[in-house]
């Protein structure tokens, strides 16, 4: 039987034309919450 | 999040069609910061097997990852859990105890329905699918038991 590779994936995205500096702010502020409960997931 | 932006973050639940209802909304949303949702790997699988309109690329901003699921999968990833063995192991554990064997998925399409069609498919299994708006139920101890490290949304059988 041939190997499957399931890679899944949970993210947050917001619409189109979000300003940069609001989705930076929002990556920042993700990437901290995730980390601080999770661990590094690098 | 909440708490660091000193704004209450309401979830509002819009569940249908493996994800698209809700992200059909917030892609027409104000990009304002104050609309943002949670999207999956799932997502892009609508964009071809359920011929959404949705473009990942041009219609929405990507923010970052949430975390990276596990799903019980025959994977060469999923050897160390048990590999090859875990949905034939589960099916008979389901015999075993009489009980019909489920595939549980958050949706036609979803990962969890492609992973487990093909496990099914590669151990020849029969399994009966049931869909559900949003999260599925847990798996039950029968499938649990031989894979350990399945999620929600892995297929089940109670």
């Amino acid at each position: 039987m041939s190997d499957l590779v399931a890679a899944a994936w949970v993210g947050l995205a917001a619409p189109p034309a979000t300003p940069r500096p609001i989705v930076d702010r929002l990556t920042t502020e993700l990437k901290t919450a995730t980390t601080s409960r999770h661990g590094s997931q690098d | 999040m909440g708490s660091r932006l000193g704004q209450p973050i309401v979830v509002e639940n819009r569940a249908g069609a493996t994800g698209s209802i809700g992200q059909d909304y917030v892609s027409r949303a104000a990009p304002d910061g104050y609309t943002v949702v949670m999207i999956t790997s799932t997502s892009s699988n609508n964009y071809h097997l359920m011929r959404r309109s949705i473009d990942f690329v041009k219609d929405f901003a990507m923010i970052g990852e949430i975390y990276r699921p596990t799903p019980c999968s025959p994977s060469s990833g999923g050897a160390r859990h048990g590999g090859h063995q875990q949905p034939a192991a589960a099916h008979r554990l389901c015999a075993r105890a009489s009980q019909r064997a489920e595939l549980h998925s958050s949706g036609t399409g979803s990962l969890g329905h492609l992973v487990a069609a093909r496990m099914m498919l590669a151990n020849n299994l029969k399994m009966e699918h049931i869909n559900y708006k949003g999260q599925s139920r847990p798996p039950p101890t029968c499938w649990r038991a031989a894979c350990p490290y399945s999620r929600p949304r892995s297929p089940s059988c109670r």
